[in-house]
Order: structure tokens, then sequence, then C-alpha cells
């Protein structure tokens, strides 16, 4: 099988799953600071462990 | 000393309140920022970018672009939550750095959104030529091609100039509609790849070479195809409307890029699939075939294809071109209020309130671009332009948090910081360089817009730029009463005080609070907060119409800025969980569908909650008094709510309430007298009688009998559809032919509602 194809996909692959587990651990903190109510930067850092 | 109760009341009495309508949903925000997105990128540049870097290379494009848009739109996200009145990369990035860097940044800003209508002009003309050349009686385009694509981009961009100087725009809803049927039109053409590539393995192989031209060339198709990743930047500029910005804005701003970058995927493999190279490469098959390639490829994979795709690409371009124009006027409009441009480019239009001179100058960049340059320079110009903008945006993010995290109120900040920022801008900076192999022209034109950008800055804007002028107060939130709701948008002075004793009425009788709205109405090109200009007369018109309302009761009084007037209103009463809406009707009719003016019928259409409509009558005043009230009823849904209506009105007076029939010539009066009962119990025996007439014309009938009471009160009818297009609904003929006063009224029946108006039941 031609390397480059094998390279490609997995370049593909692993920036498309990058994007949706971005996407996903994005909306968590976006939930998780509107269930806590918490706004401020220093608090949310350490509430989030960002 | 402690105020009194009533001391409290009345100065909340006396305080109009100025307030941004928020309207727009989580699912209008990714629409909007997706439909953006879409425009015209894929159209042009993905058969432009596989003849460059090969059918596997437009996939990774697609991808790791996909990347990086992503990384940037955390750091975009984050600044919209924190920021969320604000709005735009010019806005963060002056937040940021100040000085010269924030005014380049908007200077840069203004270019690539014109630029980039310009392409999104170029797009709708390639597509719209290779559409009509199809058809022999347009054979003759293919003679001067470049010329007539040319020349009809820079009609469609005059055509949608106009538009905006008319102040003309789409509404929210329609534009996400736009960009949700674009969306899945290019999904499904995507599934269809994979189907046919599924049924047709062979097709497959026109995914060999995977890599056609090297890994340098993918980073050329990436910074040439970035202008398909950079129209989240929309979102944030909605700020301002968003319901609940702080959580939806960056939402809408990930979903959109994660819907998008599925899209491209899919789209880009069906393209690929399609393809039909016989004795040449894929490469040198879309090269030949340049922008209009894409839809070339997706005609071979099923019958209309091609049409659909160009059909698409046309629809899309067109909706971007507008969404650009304004965008790209609104950035000049922003830089001329902070004094970095001539005061003139913040002017306004007295007529059609549109900032003018703005709009002048983003359409002399637009038609010039789109008419000087080809295609690929205008691609490559923009992307160029967005690349270094959204380079800024990510050092914002990390400088806002790290100086200012503190005195920001965060809805979101991403994770992995600041890793994810500098992996994004170190992307974003070897792209635009690297696109120097594909356009130089582009850089250019990129680097004589920026050296004079710096030279304006420092010999006029330097000193002039200004601290940002104090905006009015905008009230985020209020606590809602459990009250009864009323509210009174108000628009025209002549028949308020009269509309308001009216609520006034109501109120006393249901215990319940009011609410008097003026909405003002701001272009599209200018942020909402920018049009408070305009809300001086409304704000007078309001505390005018207070001090005549002589109640105890309490009114809130708001001047609401919007966009568009019946969003406006329908946001406002969702928001304020209003119980009872009354407008007020002058009375005439400007044909079938519009019987109580264009706008008017939008919001009664949409409303979700109880009507009244007020029609006065040539005598009527506002201090008149009520003695007697007419209620056509047959007892429909609605008639039992002018009974209600009628109830609150004659409270605590002596006035006598008349219920109304026509007898049909089967019924029995027993049958009409055991119908209406419900409705007639709803008085006492002194306050109400029932009066049953015969006649043909119910409407005629109606009418004879309104000249004896002062005020009519008509729930609004049902007819079914074609009854209602052909005659018009019945209550509207009667209160458009009655010189009395008229109450429509309709309850809110919500789904129900629909399914009895398609039934078509008569309510008189």
């Amino acid at each position: 099988m031609d390397i480059t194809l094998i390279i490609g996909l997995s370049v593909i692959g692993v920036a498309y799953i990058l994007i949706w587990a971005f996407t996903i651990k994005a909306n968590n903190i976006i939930k998780k600071i509107d269930e806590t109510g918490i706004t401020d930067s220093r608090d949310i850092e350490k509430a989030l462990d960002l | 000393m402690a105020k009194t109760e009533n001391e409290v009341k009345q100065k909340h009495k006396h305080e109009v309140q100025p307030e941004l309508s928020r309207e727009l949903s989580l699912f209008q925000l990714t629409m909007m920022g997706a439909g953006m997105m879409i425009g015209a990128g894929v159209f042009v540049a993905t058969g432009i970018s596989i003849g460059i870097s090969g059918a596997g290379g437009i996939l990774i494009t697609f991808a790791l672009n996909g990347l990086i848009a992503i990384c940037s739109a955390m750091s975009f996200a984050e600044l919209s939550s924190a920021l969320p009145a604000a709005g735009g990369a010019y806005t963060y990035i002056k937040q940021s750095f100040g000085g010269v860097i924030g005014f380049i940044s908007g200077w840069m800003n203004w270019f690539a959104l014109a630029v980039a209508g310009s392409l999104y002009a170029i797009t709708f003309s390639t597509y719209t030529i290779h559409l009509l050349k199809s058809w022999e009686l347009f054979s003759f385009l293919d003679t001067h091609l470049g010329l007539y694509e040319k020349i009809l981009a820079v009609a469609i961009a005059l055509m949608f100039i106009l538009v905006n100087f008319r102040g003309v725009s789409e509404t929210g809803n329609s534009a996400s509609m736009i960009a949700l049927g674009q969306t899945v039109t290019l999904g499904i053409i995507g599934i269809i790849g994979v189907a046919v590539a599924l049924k047709d393995p062979s097709r497959l192989v026109n995914f060999e070479p995977f890599i056609g031209s090297g890994w340098s060339k993918i980073l050329v198709t990436m910074g040439f195809t970035y202008v398909g990743f950079e129209g989240f930047e929309v979102i944030g500029h909605a700020g301002e409307e968003a319901i609940n910005p702080k959580k939806n804005i960056p939402k809408a701003i990930l979903y959109a890029v994660i819907i998008v970058v599925t899209t491209y995927l899919l789209v880009a493999f069906a393209a690929v699939v399609g393809a039909k190279p016989e004795g040449s490469t894929i490469m040198e098959w879309f090269s030949a075939r340049g922008a209009t390639g894409f839809a070339d490829a997706i005609k071979n994979l099923f019958p209309f294809g091609g049409i659909l795709v160009t059909l698409a690409a046309i629809f899309s371009s067109t909706s971007a071109l507008n969404a650009t124009i304004y965008s790209s006027a609104r950035v000049s409009f922003a830089m001329g209020r902070d004094g970095a441009l001539p005061k003139k480019m913040a002017g306004i239009s007295q007529k059609r309130r549109v900032p003018a001179f703005a709009l002048f100058m983003s359409s002399i960049i637009i038609i010039f671009v789109a008419a000087a340059l080809p295609v690929e320079d205008v691609a490559a110009s923009a992307d160029i332009m967005f690349l270094l903008i959204f380079l800024l945006i990510n050092v914002s993010v990390i400088k806002i948090r790290r100086e200012m995290g503190d005195e920001l109120e965060y809805g979101f900040m991403m994770p992995f910081f600041p890793v994810i920022p500098i992996v994004a801008l170190v992307a974003q900076l070897v792209l635009s360089i690297w696109l120097f192999n594909m356009s130089a022209t582009a850089w250019i034109a990129t680097g004589l817009w920026i050296v004079s950008g710096v030279i304006i800055y420092f010999t006029y804007s330097k000193n002039r730029i200004k601290e940002e002028e104090p905006m009015p107060i905008f009230k985020e939130r209020r606590a809602i009463s459990d009250k009864f709701q009323i509210m009174v948008p108000v628009g025209n002075p002549n028949n308020a005080e009269l509309i308001g004793n009216y609520a006034s009425r109501i109120a006393d009788a249901k215990d319940g609070e009011m609410v008097f709205m003026s909405v003002v109405e701001v272009p599209d090109q200018i942020q909402l907060r920018a049009g408070s200009k305009f809300g001086i007369e409304k704000r007078q018109m309001l505390n005018e119409l207070r001090s005549k309302i002589n109640t105890n009761r309490t009114i809130s009084s708001v001047v609401r800025y919007s966009h568009h007037i019946t969003r406006g209103i329908i946001s406002a009463t969702k928001e304020k969980r209003t119980d009872l809406v009354i407008l007020g009707w002058k009375g005439y009719s400007k044909g079938r569908g519009f019987e109580l003016g264009r706008k008017m019928d939008k919001v009664i259409e949409r409303l979700t909650c109880d009507l009244m409509v007020i029609k006065p009558g040539r005598d009527e005043t506002p201090d008149r008094e009520i003695k007697s009230i007419l209620i056509p009823s047959n007892a429909g849904f609605h008639s039992i709510m002018a009974t209600e209506i009628a109830k609150n009105l004659i409270k605590g007076t002596d006035a006598k309430v008349t219920v109304f029939t026509v007898k049909r010539k089967n019924e029995s009066y027993e049958r009409i007298r055991r119908r209406l009962r419900t409705i007639i119990n709803q008085f006492s025996e002194n306050e109400a009688r029932l009066k049953i007439v015969n006649g043909d014309d119910i409407v005629d009938e109606i009418v004879y009998e309104a000249h004896k009471h002062d005020i009519v009160i008509l729930g609004a009818t049902e007819e079914g559809f074609w009854q209602q297009l052909l005659l018009g609904k019945v209550s509207e003929r009667i209160a458009a032919k009655c010189e009395n006063t008229v109450i429509l009224t309709k309850k809110d029946l919500g789904v129900k509602s629909w399914v009895k108006r398609w039934l078509g039941k008569r309510a008189f």
C-alpha cells in the first residue's frame, strides 16, 4: 500500500478526531461554567483544572 | 427617610429603559456562521485546490484547516464570551493591543471582508455563466467568457450594494434557513458521493496517487481555502443580539466549525469520486476546469447534480455577498466612530438610517477587486488578510487572559492554554507566508494595504483615536413578576394614549402590570448599541405617554433596539413572558394577506401569547366612558377571549354587553341559545343580553348592529386557507367597514390553532 496513502489517511483521521475531541471538551467546559456560575478566570482555571 | 411603596412605583414609572433585542438562538447563530463559511469558498476553491494538491491533498487540506480553525474558534469563543457586547475581530484586537496594531487589525478586517465580498460576487458570476452557457441560447458567452464573468460579478455586487443602501436585509430566520439549506444540500451531495464509491469502488482509483504533488502544495491549498473557515467571525458580531450570549456564542462558533469541516470533507470526497479524468490525471482534469471543476465533477455523480451544485453556489454566494457587504461597512463605520478614520465614515443617512459613506467606500473596494483581479488572486488576498487577523486574535486571547482575566467574566475558557492559540498562530503565519507561492499579486495587494494603513495611522489616526463613546446602559436581565403581563408595542403616537388606557383598564381588572415598548429599527450595517441615537424621539414619546396614563399599576417603559421590528416585538414577548399584547391598528388594508399591514401581520402570526388589536373609532377619545359593548360570537375559542376582554372592560362600570349572532337558515333558536350559553353565562343577568337576527350577510348584519354600541369586540375567525385567501378574514372585514372602535382578539392556542386554521372551522 502506498505510504503516502497511509500517512495521509492517518493525518485526516487524527485531525478529525481532534476537532471532535476539542469541541466535546469545550462544550463540557461551557456546561460546567454555566452550572457552577463561576466567571472569574483564575477560579475557572482552578475549578476546571484548565 | 425611607421611600414609600408608591414613591418607588412612581419612580419606576418614570424610567424609560433602553434594551437590546436578544433574539438569535443557538441554532440561528450556528447557521449564521456555517452559512458564512460555506458562502463561496468550497464552490470555487475545491476544484482549483484538487488541481494543485491532488485528490488526497484536498482531504488533508480540509482536515488540517479544520483543526486550525477549531483552535482559532476556541480563541474567538473565549474572547466573545468574555466580551460579548463588543463583537468582532477588530474590537478584540483593539482591546488587547490598541495603538497601531489595533488600527491595522480594523483596517485589514475591513479590507478582508470587502475582498471576500468580491470573491462571492465572482463565485456568483462564474457559476451563473457556467449554468447559462450550457443552453444554446447563451452559447455566445464562450467567446469572451472572462469579460462576461467580470461584468456579471460587478453587476451583482452593485445590486446588493444598492440593497444595502436601501437598508433592506435578510431576517435572522431566513438567513439561517438559507444556510441550513445549503449545508444540507452539500451534505446530501457528499453522502451520495460516498454511496457511489461504495457501489462502484473502481471510482476510488481517482485517489491514486493520494498526494499528487507533495506536502508543500498542501500548505498552499490550506492557505488558499482558509477563507472557507473564517466565517464564524460573524457569530461574534452578533454578540449583542444573541440569547444567552456567554453560553450560546462559544457553542455556536464551535458547532459551526464542526458542521462545516464535516460537510467540506464529504463534498471534497464526492468531487474526487465524481471526476472522470479518462486519459489525464485527476489534477490535470480539475486544473483544466478551474473554479467550476467542482460542479463538473458532481455532474457525473447523479442526474441534475451539476445544476444542483450550481444553484447552491448561486444562492450561497448571494447570501454571503450581502452579509459581507454590511459586515465590511460595519467595521469601517466602527472605525469612523472611534476616530480612527474620518468622521464621515460614521455618518448615517437620515432617510434610510444606513452608514452611507462607509457603505460607499466598501463598495469601491468590492467592485474594484472583483473587476480587476483574477479569482485566484482575490481568494488569496482574502485568505492572507484573514490568516493575519486570526493570528492576531490568537495572540490577543493570550494577552487578554494574562492581563485582564481578573476583570472579565468568562462564559468559556479554552483548554490546553496557551498551547492551542500558539499552535494556531504559528500555523497561520506559515500558511500566510506560503501563499506567496500561489499568488504574489495577493501578497503585494495585502502589503500595500497594510503599508497604507500604517501611513494613515501615523499621519491621521494616531492623535484622533478616542476612547469609546459612552453607550447607554442596557439591562441584560430583569426579574419577571408573577403578575399578569400586558405589553403595548407603541408605534403610532396619535393613538398611543387610547391604547394605553385600554391596557390600563385590563391591568386594573387583572391586577396586572404594563410594559409600554417602542422598537427602534437599527440597520444591519451598524451595531445595535450604535443605534441608540435613533431612540431619542421614542423615549420622549414614551415619557409623554406615561404621564398621560392615569393608573396606580406598575408601568415599565422600554425602548428596544432591534434590526427588525417584528423580531424585536416577538423576542420581547418571550423574554418578558407576556400574557397579552395590545396593538393599535390604523384601519386600512393593503391587500389580501396584509390585512393589518405587513409588519403587524407577521407579529400576529408569530406571537405566542394572547392578542388584542384595537382599531379606534372615528369619535373615540382616550377618556370616553364605555356604555355598551357588542360581542358578535359563535362561541369559538377566540370569542371566549373576546368575552374575557369585555368582562375586564366593564368591571366597576354600568356598561352593558350584547352578545350577537346571525341565525343560519337551518338552525333553531334553541340550538343557538344552547351554543352561546357558555358566553352569556360569563356575565351576570344585568350585564349581558343575547340578540339573534336573521340575515344573509354576516358582515353587513354585524356592521349594522355595531352602530348602536360604543365598542365591538370580535374573536379572530378561523376560516380555512382558501376562504381567507378569497374573501379575507370575516373579523378584519368587519373591522374595516365599522366606524366604531373595534377590538380584535386572538387567544394563543399553540399548535392546535394551526390544525384548526387548516380545518377551517367557522366562528360566526
